[in-house]
């Protein structure tokens, strides 16, 4: 990954983008750079503006101010051959339900340069939709509908593709496989892809840098890994069952060891720093049991921190979705 | 430029696909099939049996009328109407005067009986005509009164027109029946003359003149006419294009036209495709945003403009495949019901005086590009409001609502009598009525009907493109 990374080119440029729609202002100077080669996750809360952002970078609504670029091509003046190496799902897929999915595909390859009826046939088997693909789309169910648009999204080899929301509706093993067709796509073929969510444990799963946008602006574009061990870095919460909550978080007043607070009759958390965290457990967990309180198990509250990251920056808007 | 054709194949590839398109060809053939039917076999049956009937119950007819009329007097009876009657039917009983008898379908038997009830000086020569069945004379006796009448008004010359006709019959022998159609093209090159006589009568007394074209068109009546009578030629396929509508009109022309190429001329199925115009053209771009379809039609390398093009050419070529259907379906169905003797003749026109020659395949040609003119209008507003529109089914029911109900407002200003309804695009689509001239306004004219179009057009067109092409989806 690292020798992909260090010949990464841009191929989607968005700078200075506003956009109002009626008296709204939906995206305030939005500044954007996605490369080959890495999965960009595109995060915020919803009516943040993330599918207002895709739809102006494939076309479908019109810029006020700013400027687009696709693998080189200026959006607005080619349009074309921006499009050519673009591919995407906005929203849910959508396919004339009356067309099988072949020719829902046959259809849109037509469209572009170079798409062969072999091709149409190995996308198809990657998406694993080879054995149904002479039936009605109208018949497909929601995931099938949903790898059928991979497929149309891939078929054309874009250098960028753009997705929205790609996991609505899929199945958990749906997900993992989407996940890695768009890792491999990513990795191996060098492809720009940006995936817009407002999961961040989906993001974390899949994403090489993650842009977090809220009210229309670009809060923090970060490696994910960066994120992660920024959120480490600081402190982490460990959970302590215990037989008497509020007697134990009296008894580690005295400590020097972060935040306590109560979580419920036999639950305590405890922002734990960074540093010296193995003196401070072993510290903690002394004062409860000499205090007289039974301590069944001590637990890190697992990857709740980015998270909090994501809540502290959306500053708590939206905070119900984040899963 | 080769990505519009690549719109367009996709484009078609979705409609071919869409059974409504099957349905449509199936019942505009259903259409073509009974209205040729009727035109055809009924028609033909009917007034079969119309004529039938009366030529049976005449006789019969005129025992009970008479029976009827005794009763208040017979001949003496004091009611005009009576009286007349009586002469009429019991003459009809005396000469045995059937509805085929050229004294019953001449006027004759009608000359007399009014003369009769009315005690003139006539009734004895009628009679005397009347018993001796002599049409030569009744001929003879008409020129007299046309000479003595014309005489009198001092209008001689007229009255030279008037029995150009008579003496045409009288010299050919021919009787003065209303199934001989030598009979019926003799009046009408006789009235054709008369007509042009007057014109010239009235520019010499009172200087006014007459319209160039109606003279001319006037003129050309006789012309054809003679040369129909000359040369034996009884259906001229022209009649059925409207081609002589004007001098027609004028004239109340009595002749037969072909039935089969009435059949063909007409423009019935037409209506039938305009109506699936709308409805295609609804779905075609209010259809991809009531499926959601439209990001998948525009997330592709191709401009808006090219898109939509693409989806109008594609309209438009479908609206010409429907008329190719239709027109080819009533041509067959048509020759399948009348046969294909009158498909073959040749359609007679005047051209500087002469009469030319030439197929009516051009005449159908012609009337086919003019009736596009009429799908293409509809299809581009049911267009316009489509790109307009997020659902088809508003998208058609607006359309309709508009074509009906332009069409009946201008329709009500036409009754009304005022003329400015000519402007509105509902009274110039139908070009084929612009040109046989019965759309019911009376200054309507083809380049005015053409301007009004073309303007419509650009409206419609520019509607559809400025809102697709801004639209944010």
């Amino acid at each position: 990954m690292e020798t992909v990374m260090q010949e990464k080119q841009p191929v989607l440029q968005i700078s200075h983008l506003n956009k109002t729609l009626g008296n709204r202002q939906i995206l305030k100077d939005v500044n954007l750079e996605t490369y080959s080669g890495e999965v960009f996750g595109f995060l915020g809360p919803n009516g943040a503006g993330k599918t207002t952002t895709i739809k102006i970078a494939v076309g479908l609504l019109s810029l006020d101010e700013g400027d687009i670029s696709i693998a080189g091509y200026d959006l607005r003046r080619n349009f074309e051959q921006a499009l050519e190496k673009t591919g995407g799902i906005v929203e849910n897929p959508e396919f004339y339900p009356y067309l099988s999915g072949y020719e829902n595909l046959r259809i849109y390859a037509r469209v572009h340069e170079n798409v062969t009826e072999e091709r149409i046939k190995e996308v198809l088997e990657l998406v694993g939709l080879s054995l149904r693909a002479k039936e009605k789309v109208g018949r497909y169910s929601l995931g099938m509908r949903q790898r059928l648009g991979v497929a149309q999204a891939i078929l054309h080899r874009p250098r960028l593709l753009v997705l929205d929301e790609p996991t609505n509706g899929l199945d958990p093993a749906g997900t993992k496989a989407l996940r890695d067709i768009l890792k491999r796509l990513a990795h191996e073929e060098g492809l720009s892809i940006v995936v817009s969510s407002h999961l961040m444990s989906e993001m974390e799963m899949m994403c090489d840098r993650v842009g977090i946008i809220v009210e229309g602006e670009i809060r923090k574009i970060q490696p994910i890994e960066e994120m992660i061990s920024a959120a480490k870095s600081g402190y982490e919460i460990y959970v302590f069952h215990v037989s008497d909550a509020a007697k134990a978080a009296a008894l580690l007043g005295d400590l020097p060891a972060g935040t306590v607070a109560v979580a419920d009759a036999d639950h305590l958390e405890v922002q734990i720093p960074g540093a010296e965290q193995e003196a401070t457990l072993a510290k903690i967990n002394k004062t409860i049991l000499q205090g007289d309180v039974n301590l069944y198990t001590v637990s890190r509250k697992e990857d709740r921190k980015l998270e909090d990251v994501f809540i502290e920056m959306t500053n708590g808007q939206g905070g119900g979705q984040i899963g | 430029m080769d990505k519009i054709g690549i719109l367009i194949g996709n484009e078609i590839l979705k409609l071919r696909r869409r059974k409504i398109l099957l349905v449509m060809l199936i019942l505009l053939l259903v259409v073509c099939f009974f209205y040729q039917l009727l035109m055809g076999t009924l028609l033909e049956t009917l007034s079969g049996v119309i004529i039938e009937e009366r030529s049976a119950t005449l006789s019969e007819q005129a025992e009970l009328v008479l029976k009827e009329i005794e009763k208040n007097g017979g001949a003496e009876a004091e009611n005009m109407y009576d009286r007349q009657q009586w002469y009429f039917y019991s003459e009809a009983l005396a000469d045995q005067i059937e509805y085929d008898d050229w004294r019953f379908q001449s006027g004759l038997l009608d000359d007399w009986a009014y003369a009769a009830a009315e005690g003139t000086s006539e009734a004895t020569e009628l009679k005397s005509l009347l018993e001796r069945n002599d049409y030569a004379g009744y001929y003879r006796y008409q020129m007299a009164q046309n000479d003595l009448i014309y005489g009198m008004a001092g209008t001689a010359e007229l009255a030279e027109a008037a029995n150009w006709g008579y003496q045409y019959c009288l010299d050919h022998q021919i009787q003065p029946l209303t199934d001989d159609w030598r009979y019926l093209k003799a009046l009408d090159a006789s009235r054709a003359l008369y007509q042009l006589r007057s014109y010239d009568l009235r520019l010499e007394r009172t200087g006014i003149s007459t319209d160039p074209v109606l003279y001319e068109e006037t003129n050309n009546a006789f012309i054809l006419a003679k040369y129909q009578l000359e040369h034996n030629v009884e259906i001229n396929p022209a009649d059925s294009f409207g081609q002589n509508s004007i001098v027609e009109t004028a004239l109340g022309g009595a002749s037969k036209t072909s039935r089969f190429w009435d059949a063909i001329a007409s423009t019935s199925g037409i209506t039938l495709v305009g109506l699936f115009m709308i409805v295609i053209a609804g779905g075609v771009v209010a259809g991809e945003f009531q499926k959601g379809t439209v990001k998948f039609l525009l997330l592709v390398p191709a401009k808006r403009w090219k898109i939509l093009l693409a989806k109008y050419c594609t309209v438009l070529l479908t609206g010409l495949f429907f008329l190719l259907v239709a027109w080819v379906g009533n041509f067959l169905f048509c020759l399948l019901f009348q046969g294909g003797k009158e498909a073959i003749l040749p359609a007679l026109f005047v051209k500087n005086g002469e009469v030319v020659r030439r197929s009516p395949y051009l005449l159908l040609l012609g009337r086919g590009l003019l009736s596009t003119v009429r799908v293409v209008v509809t299809a581009t507003l049911a267009f316009a409001v489509s790109s307009l529109l997020r659902n088809s089914a508003a998208a058609v029911g607006v359309s309709m609502l508009v074509l009906f109900g332009g069409s009946t407002i201008t329709s009500f200003l036409m009754l009304l009598g005022q003329d400015w309804g000519r402007y509105l695009i509902f009274a110039n689509m139908d070009l084929v009525a612009v040109q046989d001239g019965t759309t019911g306004f009376a200054h309507q004219s083809m380049p005015g009907a053409v301007i009004v179009i073309l303007l419509h057009m650009v409206v419609f067109l520019w509607t559809a493109f400025d809102s697709f092409t801004r639209r944010e989806i």
